[in-house]
């Protein structure tokens, strides 16, 4: 067992198991601009202490928030540890293990565009580098105002805070940037060309909380490893996939961004296309990163745009009103917290596009997105051909169709419907269902995604990030909707009441069909 | 949890499921992933196994075959006694069945006919084995065909150096994958132990010429009377992956003390026996290690939360910040699930049992030091 110092080759740690852990974090500083936002106190600092309290994170770690507002180290500790015990899986914070983690968390005051506060970040790491044994290594968390992202990485290059990928000393430097990636195509093509200035794609982690899901990156292993499943995974077996995103809740405190963004921006063109790709990819090569989402990008890439002369066949938008969430009355998205009275923004989504490739060809995809739905759900729902042949046909009507629906949240799981017969000397049939729980097995305290996502960056596994050619192609698809609804400014709203299910145009979008949408 | 006693062995199912119907009018879904049958024929070690049943199944429930020999009255007949474990209450109720079989031991040739049916289908099973795997014969060479791993207790042991022997020539004889309790168990150390010692001159400390003393806790119980086979594995394991050679090894009971050399370089290990009530026997407390030059490194669990494990790491040119790291799996059972989910045995394994079969290691017989 050779263990030479003066050895050119990587070190292997003899002490090392390679097979147990399939990912180690690496040493590291994560820095987190915009530290005094809501996302740091809620997910961010909840899923470090979380993952210190699993041992997960790194034996050298440090963590520095870096904002505008005047703070000291200690003030943002006390905070961080308010957040933590009101915001994590796991309350109350262990105070022994607080005591620790929260010496690693430091505070940095600065502008985003101050040179000096820059200067001083790159001190205050090296200082910390020596304390920490953090080799250099550093992780950027952009959860700003994406309007700062360009900013930042180019001020963190100008201070050399950002290394070259294959930097000579070791060092690495990876930037986590938050959603959204972009407004538009035209902007998310000028963010990416930015960002190229002075980053490789593989130090990019353009992150989508959607994917550090358990029962997300659960989609994987469903498909592929349960052959059984995928041999109908095709056009020959399967009828349509419905994908249902709802929430009850309305846009809360998010008035300003929310006018800025809508449904499509905040969550279609990002989650509900990672979900859509995940269902509808073909066999990665491998499960290594690169394979996985080259795989997801030619489902993107294969959607059959839509006809803009009659977007509108396909494509439905709505904006609640006023109406009863849990009994209790809600008022209309007009008149939440910094909206405006007149908003023609979208809080509800529904479209049908089609996948042009050999599996999916006319096999329809129907997808909702809404606000202040009766319930919040997210599922995916294959619905099967019906069976061939009138032998179970009774009174005119055809048996149900099998339908497999993979619940994404809340209540994790998978059911399957099918037909049984009903004990008894007729020959009556009714649909049951196998229903799998994820809690009734593993619990229901899974990791949470962030936690999943932060440490996937510093051992540096991208599989669950989106990758620049992926959102950009997700732009390419919806960008013209966005473009058609400036211009075709014709939806009369607010058009369905909270908690109810959308407008009456999603329903006859589907019913052409001869289709509903499920009650999920 | 309910339980019936003296069930007829063809009315095993048919009772479990009658026990179930019977139980609270609740929402109730019976659970299994997996089929786990344990075996033991130390009647002091029952509670050991239940202990360690109770505390995965409520994460992991399953189909329990608890198989209990009796070498005091051999001719003891079979009993079969059923149980619904309630592993969770809350909106719902979810249950996993226990059968266990007691029998003296000239009748435990007729165990392995009454499991079989009593295996789910299609689920993966699992041994847990209080006896020496490689010398046992009444049961498990007729159901290891069944099973995908077996997890066994070197608790028993009382001669290591011939239980590793015997282990590395025989382990490739049993037809399934095998996994010894105690290496599960120091899982969380060898972690922390390639954590702390992540680089080419970390390494170069151990094997400059070093002085170790691993502390473990040697508070004996009638369950846990070999306390130190778990630094014994530790510091073989250490010996084994650094490439060490054994040149001396004294092991008295009061004070095991081991040489070895790597380079020319002497390296000595010894282990320190303390006692403490709030740890489980036989866990690791400290290791300190001494080199040549003058450096020192400490990893102790913190007495505060042991499950954390403080290291501090100093030099005569350099004091670096102590940190601290987590131990994982710190309870058995854990230990237990994870290796029979997610691992297979590494070389590591084997090579500390190499390791092992160097040396005679004088294990107190029951665990007593006089």
């Amino acid at each position: 067992m050779s263990n030479s110092s003066n050895s050119s080759l990587p070190f292997k740690n003899p002490l090392e198991e390679s097979s147990r852990s399939s990912k180690i974090a690496e040493p590291c500083i994560l820095v987190i601009f915009g530290a005094t936002g809501d996302l740091t106190a809620r997910k961010l600092v909840p899923a470090l202490y979380n993952l210190a309290r699993d041992g997960q994170l790194p034996s050298h770690f440090a963590c520095v928030g870096f904002a505008r507002r005047v703070k000291t180290n200690e003030q943002f500790r006390e905070e961080m540890e308010e957040a933590v015990n009101q915001f994590s899986r796991v309350k109350p914070v262990d105070k022994n293990l607080w005591k620790n983690f929260s010496s690693q968390l430091f505070y940095h005051r600065s502008e985003f565009d101050d040179d000096e506060g820059y200067d001083q970040l790159r001190a205050m790491l090296a200082n910390l580098d020596s304390q920490f044994g953090t080799k250099g290594n550093r992780v950027f968390y952009l959860s700003t105002q994406p309007s700062f992202f360009p900013l930042i990485i180019e001020k963190l290059k100008q201070h050399q805070l950002i290394y070259p990928e294959n930097n000579p000393s070791g060092s690495w430097s990876r930037i986590i940037i938050e959603k959204p990636f972009g407004h538009d195509l035209n902007s998310a093509v000028a963010l990416q060309q930015e960002i190229s200035k002075h980053l490789s794609e593989n130090q990019v982690y353009r992150i989508d909380h959607y994917l550090g899901k358990e029962t997300v990156q659960n989609l994987l292993v469903f498909r592929f490893a349960n052959p059984i499943f995928e041999s109908l995974w095709n056009n020959h077996h399967i009828s349509h996939v419905q994908i249902t995103m709802a929430e009850e809740i309305g846009i809360g405190t998010r008035g300003l961004f929310f006018e800025e963004a809508g449904m499509l921006r905040d969550i279609v063109q990002n989650h509900m296309m990672q979900l859509l790709s995940l269902v509808a990819m073909e066999p990665p090569t491998s499960l290594k990163a690169e394979a996985i989402r080259s795989e997801k990008v030619k489902v993107i890439e294969s959607i059959r745009p839509f006809p803009m002369d009659n977007f509108n066949q396909f494509f439905v938008r709505g904006q609640y009103g006023k109406g009863y969430i849990n009994g209790q009355e809600v008022p209309e998205y007009r008149k939440e917290n910094n909206v405006s009275p007149t908003s023609k923004v979208e809080t509800y989504v529904a479209m049908e596009l089609f996948i042009d490739n050999w599996r999916w060809s006319g096999v329809p995809f129907y997808l909702r997105a809404g606000k202040r739905m009766p319930k919040r759900v997210t599922e995916i729902a294959i619905t099967f051909h019906h069976a061939p042949g009138f032998l179970f046909k009774s009174q005119g009507k055809q048996m149900e169709q099998n339908i497999l629906v993979i619940r994404i949240q809340p209540d994790e799981g998978i059911s399957l419907k099918m037909n049984c017969k009903v004990p008894g000397l007729t020959n009556q049939i009714q649909p049951v269902k196998m229903d799998f729980r994820y809690w009734s097995y593993f619990g229901s305290t899974p990791p949470e995604a962030y936690e999943r996502l932060i440490c996937d960056c510093m051992a540096g596994d991208n599989t669950l990030f989106a990758r620049a050619d992926e959102v950009i192609a997700s732009w390419r698809l919806f960008t013209p909707i966005l473009e058609q609804w400036q211009i075709r400014d014709v939806d009369q709203f607010p058009n369905y009441e909270s908690g109810t299910w959308g407008p009456q145009e999603a329903e006859s979008l589907i019913e052409r069909e001869g289709r509903h949408w499920r009650l999920p | 949890m309910q339980t019936l006693e003296h069930v007829p062995v063809a009315s095993i199912e048919s009772e479990l499921s009658t026990l179930w119907d019977s139980q609270l009018d609740a929402k109730k879904i019976k659970a299994c992933l997996f089929n786990l049958v344990i075996y033991t024929k130390d009647l002091r070690r029952i509670p050991f196994f239940e202990e360690i049943i109770h505390s995965f199944i409520e994460k992991y429930p399953c189909r329990i075959l608890f198989i209990q020999g009796n070498d005091q009255d051999k001719d003891a007949p079979i009993n079969v006694k059923i149980s619904n474990v309630i592993v969770y209450e809350g909106d719902a109720v979810i249950g996993c069945d226990q059968i266990v079989l007691e029998s003296g031991s000239n009748h435990l040739h007729r165990i392995p006919f009454i499991i079989l049916p009593h295996i789910v289908p299609d689920l993966p099973l699992y041994f847990l084995w209080g006896e020496n795997p490689a010398t046992e014969t009444s049961i498990l060479p007729y159901l290891q065909e069944y099973g995908q791993k077996l997890i066994f207790d070197s608790e028993w042991t009382e001669d290591l150096q011939g239980f590793s022997k015997k282990v590395l020539t025989q382990i490739d004889r049993l037809k399934i994958e095998v996994v010894d309790f105690n290496w599960a168990i120091l899982s969380g150390w060898r972690k922390v132990m390639a954590q702390t010692f992540d680089s080419p001159e970390k390494i170069q400390l151990l094997n400059q010429g070093a002085t170790i003393y691993i502390c473990y806790n040697n508070k004996k119980t009638d369950l846990i009377l070999h306390t130190e086979i778990n630094a014994l594995y530790l510091q073989a394991w250490l010996a084994a992956q650094l490439g060490w050679n054994v040149e001396t090894a004294e092991c008295q009971i009061s004070n095991p003390h081991i040489q070895y050399s790597c380079k020319k370089q002497l390296i000595e290990v010894k282990l320190v026996p303390q006692e403490y009530e709030s740890s489980p026997p036989g866990d690791i407390l400290s290791i300190e290690i001494y080199t040549q030059e003058g450096c020192s490194i400490e990893i102790a669990r913190k007495k505060e939360n042991p499950s954390q494990v403080y290291i501090h790491i100093a030099s005569p040119e350099k004091c670096e910040l102590p940190f601290t790291l987590t131990l994982p799996n710190l309870e058995r059972g854990f230990n237990f699930i994870n290796e029979v989910f997610y691992h297979s045995p590494t070389e590591h394994y084997h090579n500390m049992l190499t390791m092992l079969s160097q040396t005679r290691w004088n294990i107190c017989p029951g665990g007593k030091n006089d």
